[in-house]
């Protein structure tokens, strides 16, 4: 049976960030800068967005030789959705958060 | 002396003193607590037993450490102290959750600032000591049966062994607490999780001291130190990736110290 959890702020501020390019990729790092979050709430958040497969990963493929390969995130179909949900919610500002539907 | 093998011997050291410390502790509260003061020959009794239980402690954190570090020991001397940290961390993770080692670890490449670094390196060893645990439910039940075995071994302790009032609850509180750690690991591998077994076992073990009776053996599983594939000279896992379920672990048996508690 499906597991349900509301999102926490800072999930939504995740998934609402990703959400603003969607197709683009985005990095750990950056979304920790762009959201003012520290590292240790942005990457559990990304693993259980990415367990719940709301977010797709990848590995940097033409990294520059001397650096490690860089990871990548984007939302998925489902992860897209969740944000539409998420944004029409805080644009009218409904009370109710939707549920992530866990794997 | 390289420095490679000058760190390797402090930490060494390091994890060696980590695995002492409880145990230290214990004689500490022990001679404080005693109901008489303690002769000079006593303490010496109680530490002797002190040192008797915490050795094989010692020596498996030691075993622990070297295995690691003999397999990325270079790599990690050449590092900064963030870099080192969080690749210290990453390494403590799940099989299935190493590729987010490796990623928070080539995130760090791209944090300039060293005070940033620190931060990035600290919240990212936190994500990786404590990763999202894959079944909430019986950590929670593991965590809440140590309480209760600890809390049960106080009292039976208190009125059936009062000369280790303290030992006892200490004892049954460290295996509850170490059960409860192999049970919030989460590893979502689909193979069998001896984990949770062994926390069973040893949560079962710990209620033996409750009825006066002795300890029993158990076994502590640990997730053998890994440093992110690429660290290690292979690249990460390709795209969404993952690196081989089950690989590199190293469970360390726990029953030698918990057969020489047992007494």
């Amino acid at each position: 049976m499906a597991r349900t959890r509301r999102p926490s702020a800072q999930t939504t501020a995740v998934v609402l960030a990703l959400a603003e390019a969607p197709a683009d990729w985005h990095y750990g790092y950056q979304l920790c800068q762009r959201l003012d979050l520290k590292a240790g709430s942005v990457y559990p958040i990304l693993m259980r967005l990415a367990d719940r497969g709301l977010l797709e990963t990848a590995w940097e493929r033409d990294a520059p030789p001397g650096r490690p390969p860089r990871h990548l995130y984007r939302l998925t179909g489902p992860g897209r959705a969740l944000a539409a949900t998420l944004a029409a919610e805080a644009a009218t500002g409904t009370v109710g958060r939707p549920r992530l539907e866990g794997a | 002396m390289s420095r490679t093998r000058r760190l390797g011997r402090l930490g060494g050291l390091a994890a060696v003193a980590a695995a002492a410390t409880p145990f230290a502790g214990l004689w500490l509260v022990q001679v404080r607590n005693a109901d008489d003061p303690m002769t000079v020959r006593t303490k010496l009794d109680v530490a002797i037993w002190m040192a008797v239980f915490a050795m094989p402690w010692m020596l498996a954190a030691w075993l622990l450490w070297r295995a690691w570090w003999r397999r990325a020991g270079a790599t990690v001397s050449e590092m900064d102290g963030p870099a080192r940290l969080l690749a210290t961390a990453a390494a403590t993770l799940p099989a299935d959750r190493r590729e987010w080692g490796a990623a928070m670890t080539a995130e760090l490449t791209q944090v300039r600032d060293h005070a940033a670094r620190w931060r990035f390196a600290a919240g990212g060893a936190r994500a990786a000591v404590f990763p999202p645990a894959g079944d909430r439910a019986a950590a929670i039940a593991a965590g809440t049966i140590a309480v209760a075995s600890t809390a049960t071994a106080t009292l039976a302790a208190v009125k059936l062994v009062p000369a280790g009032r303290v030992f006892a609850p200490a004892f049954v509180g460290l295996l509850g607490g170490l059960a409860t750690l192999a049970v919030a690991r989460p590893r979502r591998d689909g193979r069998a999780r001896p984990g949770q077994a062994v926390a069973g076992l040893a949560l079962a073990g710990d209620r033996r001291p409750c009825r006066g009776h002795h300890l029993v053996p158990g076994r502590v599983p640990l997730d053998a130190p890994r440093l992110p594939s690429h660290h290690l000279g292979d690249p990460p896992a390709g795209d969404g990736g993952r690196p081989g379920r089950g690989a590199g672990r190293l469970p360390v048996a726990g029953s030698a110290p918990a057969a020489l508690a047992g007494w």
